[in-house]
């Protein structure tokens, strides 16, 4: 396929072959035991836009006439025509102009992109071609260049709406990892592409997946939390919590909340106290026997680190991180601790650093240093036999890549994980989850499919050959995901494939195993089953 | 036509200057923009850092050691192209010609206009082609060859395996091949130029004496092609990636490595106090179109 075809009507530009897609290792290298993506019905097909791979993530719907169809690409434009300017978009000008003109398309990132790469190299998932086709229609249709510039520099592109359709899809098709920026001899960022198109589909056209947008980041700052936990509900769940926890370790803990002037706020993704309680149990768990002075808010949005503002929408963004550091400042806290959500890191601790000014400057940084600080410093008894079963780490990519924390979690299993095993690549190198960006949570049609299938095929590859030499059931074995939303990736994942049942491959977080370990525990913490 | 050449060269000189510096005050100029910054300098440190890039360990990155390391990764790419030849030993090494060929001709060029200054500011009216060549003759030859050998050796390789590989040709505009062709055009012709017409340049020399002095010197007319093709390189590379050589640094130490805490008092936070002051016009339902940054952070609906 040529660039340009992005705008031509047809079916679908690319299909999404089972034979085209990376092969994986034992007992997954027969093609018959992979899983077929979901097709889309009809009637999906005639109500959103699909024609781009044949999935839907966004559900952009068709324009019911011609006006509408022009309201569509004038809006588009005009967004697009803001992303240029200081004033509507200071927060991401600087990259956005350096990464659409000075692309010398060398195409060494390509290598570093999981879905590119898993789906056999599809040409509408390469790092460079959402950045192409947007240069091409910034030099059309916003500077304006004349037919003969156009055709010199290749930008001639036909703008339509079956096109802006199609781009909005595509921005999520990149799960905003940065590998391939880290891959750029030049410093282009091709994620960053992907995220200022969800911008101006969001900020401008009112367009977003529901997940992210209405139950996402809307839901979180109205009710309290994108779950739509709100802050009744919370207190149900804290008295579960400290319930199982008396149940799993034989005492009562009483789980501060609202603590005026305690040194930590902890915020835990609310996602934890849905899907995995045990983990925000083990946090309450480790901090009480290290006799850490901390509190959980219960105020609308304090108890929710999640800021999905931060994959698509800097007005989202800021909002949601304002709103959190003044619950903060009116705890009069000493500082916000981040629970293992990636990111929530990210977006927290580092980005909204240039949003948050004064007194809602409060120090913020992650909660793996105080964990890593509590294990190597033996500020609790911990047994590492009790954890003596093959164990890997997946690093989430906000925080270790586009945040450098990379070393903490990695102290704490090489002490209290005797059979601990780094997969390949690792680090500040390592793939995506394949549920960055808000995928993890887009449950849209045959969308979780394509990430099942396609953008978390790679880490799925990882997974099974960091333990091919006890690939059998028989033995359990344990990915460890700092981070709420690539363990709900690779719980995805798993499933997807039967992972759990064909190969014997648990997940969970970080805390979970600390606490697995401790010495006055009478029956294991981690309980191995599937959920 | 010597007129002529005079005139374009002056105008591809100031042409390039203008549209640089141009270059140059826009990213200079740019607001300041929320953090995104990559932590992959620290590959080539050994220090475990715990906190990441916050306050907690702002210290060890805006520390000598820190920047060093940011320096170092940036040099190799600078000099070596580390991450091409890592990735693709072919290309790079046909990129790396090309630029050894591409700083060459602008060193060689250099050393020509200086020579020639220096014979004009000499006062020296009875100038000849012998005497021009002056003392860095034998650098000028030797730079000479090198540019004009690495520029068609490298340009044509970039250009094969540009349209060889469908992954690249895809995405090469035509002005990308016009450039090659222009540098392969330029080196030919130099080349022609060194082994037949004028071996040390002398004619090239004169013909910037001629320049400083107002008083066009007749050059022969392949030195004249050579001149014209040369010239229009440069008025080429500002519409190109090109410039790539100075924006990079703004993006790796500006954006990329920019690990600049919002601390008190600081310049940061003045600039961020600007920036959440600007009004914002988009018009999706959920922002209130005319409300500044900081308003809009702080709308609750």
């Amino acid at each position: 396929m040529r660039i340009e075809d992005i705008s031509k009507k047809s079916d679908q530009i690319i299909k999404i072959r089972q034979s085209d897609l990376l092969p994986l290792p034992y007992p997954y290298n027969n093609p018959e035991k992979d899983t077929a993506m979901r097709e889309l019905s009809s009637d999906q097909r005639e109500r959103y836009e699909a024609s781009l791979d044949g999935v839907i993530g966004v559900g952009i719907q068709r324009p019911s006439s011609k006006a509408e169809e022009e309201l569509f690409i004038h809006k588009f434009l005009s967004g697009l025509a803001k992303l240029f300017e200081k004033e509507n978009n200071w927060t991401f000008l600087h990259p956005l102009y350096h990464s659409l003109e000075y692309c010398v398309k060398c195409q060494i990132c390509n290598d570093s992109c999981p879905a590119y790469i898993a789906s056999g190299r599809k040409e509408i998932y390469r790092p460079t071609y959402r950045p192409e086709v947007l240069r091409r229609i910034v030099d059309k249709y916003i500077k304006k260049k004349n037919r003969a510039s156009l055709k010199l520099t290749g930008s001639d592109i036909e703008l339509n709406w079956t096109l802006i359709a199609r781009l909005g899809e595509l921005a999520y098709r990149c799960t905003l990892c940065r590998k391939c920026t880290q891959a750029c001899p030049l410093g282009i960022d091709n994620g960053l592409i992907s995220h200022e198109i969800r911008k101006v589909f969001s900020q401008e056209m009112g367009i977003a997946p529901k997940e992210l947008h209405e139950q996402g980041t809307v839901q979180q700052l109205k009710v309290g939390s994108s779950t739509g936990i709100n802050p009744r509900a919370l207190e149900n769940i804290i008295e579960f919590m400290e319930d199982d926890i008396e149940e799993k370790i034989g005492r009562k803990i009483k789980i501060p909340v609202d603590k005026k002037g305690a040194e930590i706020l902890l915020l835990h993704n609310a996602g934890e106290f849905m899907s995995w309680p045990e983990n925000t149990e083990a946090f309450a768990i480790i901090f009480d026997a290290a006799g850490i002075d901390w509190t959980l808010s219960s105020e609308t949005v304090g108890y929710d680190a999640v800021n999905y503002g931060v994959w698509y929408d800097d007005i989202q963004l800021a909002r949601v991180a304002t709103r959190q550091a003044e619950i903060a400042r009116n705890l009069g806290v000493k500082k916000i601790n981040v629970g293992e959500c990636g990111h929530a890191h990210k977006a927290m601790i580092v980005v909204a650093d240039r949003v948050l000014t004064g007194d809602l400057n409060i120090p913020r940084e992650s909660a793996l240093p105080i964990l890593r600080d509590i294990v190597v410093g033996d500020k609790i008894k911990l047994d590492s036999s009790r954890n003596n079963f093959p164990i890997t780490l997946h690093d989430p990519c906000n925080m270790v890549r586009l945040m450098g924390i990379v070393e903490p979690q990695r102290e704490i299993l090489k002490k209290i994980c005797p059979q601990f095993l780094e997969m390949e690549p690792h680090g500040v190198d390592n793939y995506c989850c394949g549920g960055g960006s808000g995928f993890a949570i887009m449950q849209s049609m045959n969308f979780p499919d394509w990430r099942s299938a396609v953008s978390g095929r790679i880490k799925l590859k990882q997974i099974l050959e960091v333990f091919q030499d006890t690939i059998s059931p028989d033995v359990k074995k344990y990915v460890c995901a700092p981070c709420s939303n690539c363990k709900g990736q690779i719980r995805d994942l798993l499933n997807y494939y039967n992972v759990w049942d064909e190969c014997g491959i648990f997940y969970g977080g970080l805390a979970e195993l600390i606490v697995n370990a401790m010495i006055d525990l009478e029956k294991p913490f981690i309980e191995w089953e599937w959920h | 036509m010597d007129i002529f050449l005079i005139l374009l060269t002056c105008f591809a000189y100031i042409f390039i200057l203008v549209a640089y510096s141009a270059k140059i005050v826009k990213y200079a100029r740019m607001p300041i923009h929320l953090r995104w910054e990559l932590f992959t300098a620290t590959k080539t440190e050994k220090k475990p850092y715990h906190h990441g890039l916050t306050a907690f360990e702002a210290q060890p990155f805006q520390s000598s050691r820190w920047r060093l390391s940011n320096v170092w990764s940036f040099l190799k790419e600078y000099l070596w192209f580390h991450s091409y030849l890592s990735h693709d030993k072919t290309y790079w090494c046909f990129l790396y010609i090309a630029h050894i060929g591409f700083v060459s001709l602008i060193i060689f060029q250099a050393v020509c206009i200086a020579t020639a200054l220096g014979t004009f500011l000499a006062h020296d009216q009875t100038i000849t082609a012998e005497r021009a060549t002056g003392s860095l003759v034998a650098l000028r030859i030797l730079l000479a060859i090198i540019s004009f050998a690495a520029g068609i050796i490298g340009n044509i390789g970039l250009m094969v395996y540009r349209i060889s590989h469908r992954d690249l040709r895809l995405y090469t505009p035509p002005l990308t091949f016009i450039g090659y062709c222009i540098s392969i055009c330029t080196c030919l012709i130099g080349f022609i130029l060194l082994l037949t017409n004028d071996p040390h340049f002398s004619g090239y020399v004169l013909f910037f004496v001629g320049m400083f002095q107002i008083k066009p010197i007749a050059v022969s007319g392949l030195l004249g092609l050579f001149i014209f093709l040369n010239m229009l390189h440069l008025i080429y590379l500002p519409f190109t990636p090109g410039f790539h050589y100075v924006t990079r640094f703004f993006a790796f130490f500006n954006v990329l490595w920019d690990t600049r805490p919002n601390q008190k008092g600081s310049p940061v936070e003045k600039a961020i106090g600007q920036v959440m002051g600007k009004k914002i016009t988009w018009s999706a339902p959920h922002i209130k179109s005319g409300q500044t940054w900081e308003q809009a952070a702080k709308h609750r609906s």
